[in-house]
């Protein structure tokens, strides 16, 4: 009985090997470990919003995390917001000075920190701190055993580690860039009053006035993706760490280098959406 | 090979006992390493099974291979009369509860306390249990191993056979039927190493598992052991019970015994 249950198995097993490899032989061999790779990512993912809409809830650690996540990180972005909201507008301000149209200083920066440099520095920073921090830390869980632990005893780690992750960056990296937004505008509007003294209605009046919904609306998307993308491939890089200490290391670095590429390539993206809408 | 086992292990043990672990001729390889070469074993019901062998032949790999943390690549594993290579992710999980899995280096999580280690397990799988009841529980478990006033310490804070302790206490409060003690008394001082093979030997009485023990250690197999398995370049060499398994002529299992 035993036996023949053995010998089924094993033949289904070779029949599915056999279909696997027959269904393969048109891609290049050299190209199987990236296809392999990308429907490793893909099953990752429809793990993730299984998950994510399955009970039972996770709600006390995902909690944890949006404060690991969103709360951890105001100090860092607000003070790298509103330095950038300085130096852009300082920095720009001579060229339109030269034209005669300093006025114009609050809507060109309004249009530049809300449609880009707020999602952008938020996420580059993001990806520096918060996805380097999760891949070390699920990764160091990866090789200590300690996900496996927590997988015999039937305790559903994707759930509490996976899932929670992913759901609190997506969630609080646009609450952080509505944030970082907020603060440029504000350190540029001190920067600017201390030179050309305008008043502070004026000055948001005319940053309101630059901007449209479609813009507000645009920025706060696109950094949805931002954040899901760097909770994405944190937690992917951290989960499949490659054993010893290396693997820790290895991990922390692909999240962040990956995780900043794919931020570019999404705020480029996005832009054409948004212009297609525009 | 496989018959000759077979032989040699039928007159150790009663045949009103239950096989509740039935392996038959795994093999595991990673990429163009060979680990498991056919290994074939059984344990009984109430019986503690000491797997020894050197570094690297495979232990670790083979009894993943019970809780479906790695997969053999042929060969069938039968665990309390599942079929675990077929089981799908619910069934896997209710088999994994009556199962103890004790990691090499306990494995515990170092972002939570003691007590949050134990409970972990215990919240996520009876998730009716009260307050109470859980601290009732945490309460015994860490009595059980003798480490009640650790309750409030993290992880870092232990020594090397306190976490051996937390991590069987962890494991002992979902209440399983088989233990899997991965080289409990590896690092360990021969003092201490003493003291985790009486409580291995005490869990056993007390809480009525059969277990496996894995380890290189001969004085650990023959206070933990009721029978003992040699495994060598992923095979198996002998079985049998530790007297037995001491009168072998076997150069690779005498050089155990010879130190
Ligand atoms: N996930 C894995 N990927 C690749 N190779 C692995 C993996 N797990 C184990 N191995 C290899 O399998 C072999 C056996 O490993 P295993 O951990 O089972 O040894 P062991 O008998 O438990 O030794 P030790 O006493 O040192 O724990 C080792 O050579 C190891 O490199
Ligand atoms: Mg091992």
């Amino acid at each position: 009985m035993e036996k023949e249950l053995t010998g089924t198995t094993s033949s289904i097993r070779n029949t599915i090997r056999q279909q696997e490899e027959e269904e393969r032989l048109w891609i290049p061999e050299r190209f199987h470990p990236f296809f392999e790779t990308m429907a490793k990512i893909a099953r990752f993912i429809g793990r993730f919003f299984k998950n994510l809409f399955n009970p039972p809830f996770e709600t006390t650690a995902f909690l944890d995390q949006c404060y690991k996540i969103g709360y951890q990180s105001l100090l860092l972005i607000g003070i790298t917001a509103a330095i950038a909201g300085v130096v852009f507008s300082q920095q720009s301000r001579p060229s339109l000075v030269a034209f005669g149209a300093q006025s114009w200083l609050p809507s060109f920066v309004s249009i530049a920190v809300v449609r880009s440099l707020g999602p952008l520095i938020t996420a580059l920073i993001c990806s520096g701190k918060v996805a380097s921090n999760i891949a070390a830390e699920l990764s160091s869980m990866r090789v200590t055993e300690q996900i496996d632990a927590m997988e015999v005893s039937a305790t559903k780690p994707f759930k509490y580690l996976i899932v929670t992750r992913i759901l609190a960056a997506t969630i609080m990296i646009p609450i952080l860039t509505i944030f970082a937004d907020t603060l440029s505008l504000m350190s540029s509007f001190l920067s600017v009053n201390i030179l050309d003294q305008t008043s502070f209605n004026l000055f948001f009046t005319k940053v309101f006035e630059a901007i449209s919904f479609l813009d507000i609306i645009g920025s706060i998307s696109k950094s949805v993706f931002f954040g899901f993308a760097i909770g994405a491939v944190a937690c992917y890089k951290g989960y499949y760490a490659s054993k010893g200490t290396v693997g820790v290391g290895k991990a922390a670095n692909g999240a962040v280098v990956t995780s900043m590429f794919l931020i570019f390539i999404i705020d480029l993206l996005a832009l054409q959406v948004i212009t297609f809408f525009r | 090979m496989e018959d000759q086992l077979e032989m040699k292990s039928k007159p150790l043990t009663s045949t009103t006992q239950k096989e509740i672990v039935t392996v038959q001729n795994i093999y595991k390889s990673f990429g163009e390493k060979k680990v498991l070469q056919g290994v074939s074993f059984h344990l009984k019901k109430g019986e503690n099974l000491v797997v020894l062998g050197k570094s690297g032949t495979g232990k670790s790999v083979l009894i993943k291979c019970l809780v479906g943390l790695l997969y053999p690549d042929r060969g069938s594993v039968n665990v309390l009369g599942e079929n675990v290579l077929e089981l799908d992710p619910v069934a896997l999980d209710a088999l994994r509860l009556k199962i103890g899995f004790n990691f090499q280096n306990s494995a515990l999580y170092d972002s939570m306390t003691v007590r949050e280690n134990l409970e972990f397990p215990l919240k996520r799988n009876f998730r009716e249990m009260t307050e109470k009841e859980l601290d009732k529980a945490v309460d015994e478990a860490l009595e059980s191993v003798g480490l009640s006033h650790t309750k409030d310490l993290m992880p870092s804070e232990l020594s090397g056979g306190m976490r051996k302790r937390i991590g069987i206490a962890r494991t002992l409060i979902l209440k399983p039927e088989i233990m899997l003690y991965d080289e409990p008394t590896s690092g360990l001082d021969p003092v201490t190493a003493k003291e985790i093979n009486e409580l291995i030997v005490e869990v056993k009485e007390k809480y009525h598992t059969a277990a496996i023990v894995i380890t290189h250690d001969i004085s650990c197999a023959r206070t933990t052991g009721d029978r003992i398995m040699a495994l060598a370049e992923g095979k198996v060499l002998e079985a049998g019970t530790f007297e037995e398994i001491s009168k072998t002529d076997h150069p690779a299992l005498k050089a155990f015994f010879d130190y």
